[in-house]
């Protein structure tokens, strides 16, 4: 019963955060894009908690936020801001003061007796559009005020004490409102655009890395570890998402089979390529072409018998015994399973010798056709009849193939 | 020198329509390395050189029209290889000692007619639901409402032989061309009648003939469930020397719900009146840490309908495989995977050659960590079953120093057991250190160097190096 219990609140648990709001407190503890928000170096003791306990409501440190229109502004309070309560001044005099206003409580460690600098904190800004000012007065329209409008893309402070890039808000969260209904949906909305400025690609290159989705991205998109290898049916099916960030010859600088991506072909992949090839992991044919990317090495590396016998040394024998000997190890079986791994090395005239209605060496040829071939032949040759006409004599009445006409 | 002269009006176009931005990337490859070769002794291998030269230049302008969603893109590629003799390349069908390729060049102009009507023109790389082609021609897409769009295309497509044209794009299962076998002096096809064995060894000299191409798309976009929804359908023809040589209809479906996404994809060629590809996969991010995704794929494999593979009495392959991306913390990813496939025997195979199908189990784990500023991995692969066994295991450390040199290590060691090339099987190693700098924010130069242990040869040195060179500038903001 117990098991049961607890197996049913993970599922309800589970099903919440698969399927519920995705406000901050969903991305609360998830780590923030460096190329988004840059990291930070906060030298600064600030206790939002103890500060917020007195219900002072954040624009009393943070007043540039009603009008920024920019993720450019600073909107971090300075000392001035901090001085408006903490009576630094008195304290530099010695004299009696409070709240208490002594440097060293905001610089930890701070000696004014040695003559340096306190150490200095750098808050870098976020590398998208965003207006605190259009926001807030959208959230006021809905009835969201204060603290509780902050706490909308930024969750409650009630707890937080130093805040840092965890209480800026994630995609999740933009994506609450900014569906392509509530408000606009496209990338270049929030996200810096490319050079082109009236396209839509995302500039990815940023001054604090490369922008990536990553654990957790919203539109399933998260290029992890293995994305290089895995991408192909979301890059296919949703090449629009793709194009937001990429531009298309990008896809070609990996996809034309010059390159050797490391993160796909493990290393000396020259040597070891033929059982992936036959299982076709990763799909050969994305990048390289049989008939002429893997014949032409092949016939040079002396592993094809296409070439000119210059070329085709041939002294090591390719195949197994019995591969042309009808047995489970006749080259039928491995053709039936994958021909395209016979197109990489073999062309069609090497097929033909044996298969063809006009072969020398078996006369009449040996038929390679699937059952019920003879249905669809008719059809096959009014459409295009050349590769019929490769093996079969389809003026000549005797041939197998005039059936077909 | 057509060629040349070509290269330099195509590489100057974007600076002849004078767009209000640029951005401009030019990359430099230059591999040395071999491939074993076999020798007439059995058991002997040689080497081969690969002295390789790739050089891509990509640059893409913005706002050819004021004011307008207008511009251009061009990738423009010379692919040389100067280990390639020039004996050896006259002997090869697609041996070709240096080319010149675009790979992409286009015009757009988006959003005409009040945002409703994009226009592209040029060499233009198109992905279906299933795979990536190219045409030279012209896409217009039409939204009459926001979430639908129709798109019409045609054009030439892009082949092997088709002008500055990189084959890969193009429909497999036939050589490029024929030209050097017909220069030879090898019959064309087709083989008119007896003797025997006058078919065997022909040329095809509609290879290199034009391929008009066309289709039309219709695409729905941001469907009920949220952005990265879709659904589309497309159907495509091409033809060449009065004959067809694909003629697919696929289809494709994204869905997402909340941190659910659905990708599914199927491809049905028309001209063999069978699907050739069904792909399906499903992601659940369950928690922020934690990914969960299932993958199931069925492909037959198609060529052009010139190509005589395609009739062959060949079985489909399905695949199923689960994933599992841990990020139990900000520093560390997991990754584990496993999954089966497997094929039925053809009715022919199972009758005379008691060939009864097989399965090919497969499993892989990963890891990347960031610890005390270095970056780690390691990948242990596993793949068994009829295809025949391959393990590989990688592992690696990158470290960032001084904020513009990276070093990176790593280490493969693999395992293979090959039944259809016993040659092929054994225990192979390799080390290879990547040294790369940054030079500017787009300007990287890099060297990495390989070195194998194999069955092959003792020492098997590889070395490349690469230059990436990148700007942009827009001058509206001068």
């Amino acid at each position: 019963m117990r098991i049961a219990l607890a197996l049913s609140t993970l599922a309800a648990a589970t099903a919440a955060a698969a399927l519920g709001p995705a406000g901050p407190a969903a991305t609360a503890g998830q780590p923030r894009s460096p190329a988004v928000y840059p990291e930070q170096r906060i030298a600064l003791p600030f206790n939002h908690k103890a500060h917020l306990y007195r219900g002072t409501v954040c624009t009393v440190c943070h007043p540039g936020v009603t009008t920024s229109e920019s993720a450019q502004d600073r909107l971090v309070p300075g000392e001035d801001r901090c001085a408006r309560c903490h009576q630094i001044a008195e304290a530099k005099a010695g004299r009696p003061h409070y709240p208490p206003g002594q440097c060293p409580l905001c610089h930890v460690g701070f000696d004014a007796t040695v003559h340096r600098a306190p150490e200095a904190s750098a808050f870098p800004r976020a590398a998208i559009h965003f207006s605190h000012a259009k926001h807030l007065a959208r959230l006021a329209e809905a009835g969201e005020k204060d603290r509780a409008a902050c706490a909308a893309c930024h969750g409650s402070y009630d707890a937080v004490e130093l805040a840092t890039r965890a209480q800026l808000p994630k995609m999740t969260t933009c994506l609450v409102c900014h569906d392509g209904r509530k408000a606009p949906a496209d990338c270049t909305t929030c996200h810096l655009r490319a050079v082109d400025a009236m396209g839509s690609r995302v500039e990815t290159r940023l001054p604090g890395g490369v922008l990536r989705p990553g654990p957790g991205d919203p539109l399933g998109l998260d290029h992890g570890p293995s994305y290089d290898r895995a991408h192909g049916l979301a890059a296919l099916g949703r090449r629009e998402q793709c194009l937001a960030c990429h531009s298309e010859p990008s896809c070609m600088s990996c996809h034309d089979g010059t390159k050797k991506p490391a993160s796909i072909h493990p290393g000396d992949f020259i040597s070891t390529h033929p059982v992936p090839a036959r299982a076709n992991q990763p799909n050969c044919a994305a990048c390289h072409r049989l008939q002429s990317f893997c014949v032409a090495c092949h016939e040079r590396a002396g592993v094809s018998p296409n070439a000119d016998p210059s070329l085709y040394v041939g002294g090591n024998k390719v195949h197994p015994a019995g591969w042309m000997t009808p047995g489970p190890a006749f080259h039928g079986v491995q053709a039936a399973r994958n021909i395209g791994q016979c197109a990489s090395c073999h062309q069609e005239q090497q097929c033909l010798q044996c298969h063809s209605t006009s072969s020398a060496l078996y006369p009449g040829g040996i038929r390679p056709h699937p059952p019920g071939f003879a249905s669809r032949c008719g059809e096959m040759i009014r459409k295009n009849a050349r590769s019929c006409e490769k093996c079969h004599v389809l003026s000549n009445p005797a041939d197998s193939a005039a059936k077909c006409r | 020198m057509p060629r040349r002269l070509a290269a330099i009006a195509l590489a100057a176009a974007p600076l002849l329509a004078r767009p209000a931005a640029y951005d401009v990337d030019a990359r430099t490859e230059a591999q040395v390395y071999s491939i074993p070769r076999a020798t007439a002794d059995a058991g002997r291998w040689t080497f081969l050189p690969i002295r390789r030269l790739v050089e891509v230049l990509d640059v893409a302008g913005f706002e050819v029209v004021p004011g307008e969603d207008s511009g251009l893109a061009l990738s423009l590629r010379l692919d040389a290889d100067f280990g390639l003799t020039a004996a050896e390349a006259s002997a090869l069908d697609d041996g070709r000692r240096a080319a010149l390729q675009l790979l992409a060049g286009r015009l757009w102009w988006k959003g005409l007619a009040g945002g409703r009507v994009d226009v592209a023109l040029g060499r233009i790389t198109a992905q279906d639901p299933v795979a990536s082609w190219a045409f030279d021609g012209a896409s217009v897409t039409v939204r009459p409402v926001t979430f639908l769009a129709l798109t019409a295309f045609g054009g030439l497509r892009v082949e092997g032989a088709s002008w500055l044209a990189s084959p890969t794009l193009a429909p497999d299962g036939v050589r490029s061309s024929d030209t050097r076998r017909l220069g030879l002096g090898v019959p064309p096809y087709p083989c008119a009648a007896l003797p025997l064995g006058n078919c065997a060894d022909r040329a095809d000299p509609t290879l290199d003939d034009p391929a008009p191409t066309f289709g039309a798309r219709l695409a729905l976009t941001r469907l009920p469930g949220g952005l990265a929804s879709g659904a589309e359908v497309e159907y495509r023809r091409t033809l060449r020397a009065g004959g067809v040589i694909e003629e697919r209809l696929g289809g494709g479906l994204s869905w997402l719900v909340g941190p659910v996404s659905l990708d599914g994809a199927a491809e049905w060629d028309l001209y063999l009146a069978r699907a050739t590809a069904i792909r399906g996969a499903a992601r659940w991010g369950a928690l922020p840490w934690l990914a969960l995704g299932v993958e199931a794929r069925y492909w037959h494999q198609s060529f052009s309908a010139d190509s005589i593979f395609n009739v062959y009495d060949t079985s489909p392959w399905t695949e199923t495989r689960l994933t599992a991306d841990v990020a139990p913390a900000g520093w560390l990813r997991l990754r584990a995977s496993g999954g089966l496939a497997w094929v039925r025997p053809t009715a022919f195979g199972e009758t005379f050659f008691s060939d009864h199908g097989g399965t090919s189990p497969e499993a892989a784990l990963g890891a990347t960590a960031d610890a005390g500023g270095t970056a780690f991995l390691a990948d242990l692969t596993w793949r068994g079953g009829v295809q025949g066994r391959a393990g590989f295991f990688t592992a690696g450390a990158r470290r960032v120093l001084a904020g513009w040199l990276a070093l990176d290590l790593r280490g493969t060691l693999s395992t293979v057991e090959d039944p259809v090339i016993p040659a092929y099987s054994g225990t192979f190693a390799s080390a290879a250190l990547l040294v790369s700098g940054r030079l500017e924010r787009r300007a990287q130069l890099s060297l990495l160097v390989e070195d194998s242990a194999s069955r092959f040869g003792r020492n098997d040195l590889r070395v490349y190096a690469f230059l990436s060179l990148g700007t942009s500038w827009d001058t509206r903001l001068r």
